[in-house]
């Protein structure tokens, strides 16, 4: 309770709150002096009413009085009449089922621990990960030649699977990079 | 709806045909030098065991980037040229004709496919105890 609302006061005089609305009441009065003040007044105008009540007199005789309210009960009988439906905020509905609420929170928490109990006593799931079964990329060496005389050009197969070997067999042999240079100058394919 | 396929296909074609490229490293492969060129840690194992040598030289290195469509030219050192068509159809980004030249030789001819991280070895002519060896790796 937050705004100084004179209803809930005249309520909590009444007995009409229960529950965490009347501690919410309460609470807000011990804490707010302009509605502690009103409820005292409040609370002294119910005394004072209390105090100087006046006994009603009857003017009727009780057989006669009673006589009236039968003929009215007789009356309005069959008459339906619509009374109010009482309205009632979560707050009430949650005081009227507190039992019940504590029971499925034990239950909720109650699963949740026995849940949380077997997951830590297992192994750790290992994560899965789908991976597609491509095959890895081979080179392909789809035709070779060569045209030197005696020279011979071949695609061998290796034991890695990412590589591919062209073996040239016959190719004239020299004896250093120099000497190799000017033999294939004036080969002249 | 027939221009976003065709976009699409076109956006297609044009990154697959960007990712391909295409290097090529002259190697000597020697059991007289004294360690491997650091450039060629990533073929060393294969190389040791295809050719079976101990060390391997790097004479040349050039790349050749298979999105022109237009036949290169690398000049790999000590008079050795290769010369890399790509294939027309984007569709085979990583397929080229490969023609390897020592001077006025044609030394070999050859049509190979070549992908991301696969390579194709030529073992090429002697020299003294050594062998000249073309290494062609593809990359994405």
């Amino acid at each position: 309770m937050k705004a100084h609302d004179t209803k809930w006061i005249s309520a909590l005089l009444d007995g009409e709150l229960s529950g965490l609305r009347r501690f919410f009441v309460k609470r807000h009065l011990r804490g707010c002096a302009l509605c502690a003040a009103e409820y005292r007044r409040l609370r002294h105008v119910r005394e004072l009413l209390a105090t100087a009540a006046t006994k009603p007199e009857m003017g009727d005789s009780p057989a006669f009085f009673w006589s009236k309210v039968k003929r009215e009960i007789q009356a309005r009988e069959g008459r339906t009449v619509a009374a109010p439906f009482p309205r009632s905020s979560p707050l009430d509905w949650l005081g009227a089922h507190r039992l019940a609420f504590a029971s499925v929170a034990v239950a909720v928490v109650a699963a949740g621990l026995w849940i949380w109990m077997e997951q830590a006593g297992r192994p750790a799931p290992k994560p899965t990960v789908a991976v597609a079964a491509l095959p890895p990329p081979r080179p392909i060496v789809e035709r070779v030649s060569t045209v030197i005389p005696n020279a011979v050009a071949t695609t061998v197969d290796t034991k890695d699977k990412d590589v591919t070997v062209i073996w040239m067999s016959g190719l004239p042999w020299t004896p250093n990079m120099t000497a190799m240079k000017t033999k294939f100058a004036h080969l002249g394919t | 709806m027939r221009r976003f396929f065709t976009g699409l296909v076109v956006l297609l074609l044009a990154a697959n045909a960007r990712a391909a490229s295409l290097q090529a490293r002259l190697i000597r492969a020697s059991d007289s030098f004294d360690a491997t060129d650091a450039a060629l840690n990533d073929l060393e194992p294969k190389l040791k065991r295809e050719f079976g040598f101990n060390f391997y030289h790097l004479l040349g290195c050039q790349q050749a980037t298979l999105d022109q469509k237009i036949k290169s030219r690398l000049d790999l050192g000590e008079g050795f040229v290769l010369f890399v068509t790509p294939h027309p159809s984007a569709w085979r980004a990583h397929e080229v004709e490969l023609e390897w030249w020592s001077g006025n030789t044609l030394l070999v001819k050859t049509v190979a496919r070549v992908p991301g991280k696969c390579s194709v070895l030529i073992k090429g002519p002697g020299v003294g105890e050594d062998w000249i060896i073309l290494a062609l790796s593809g990359r994405e």
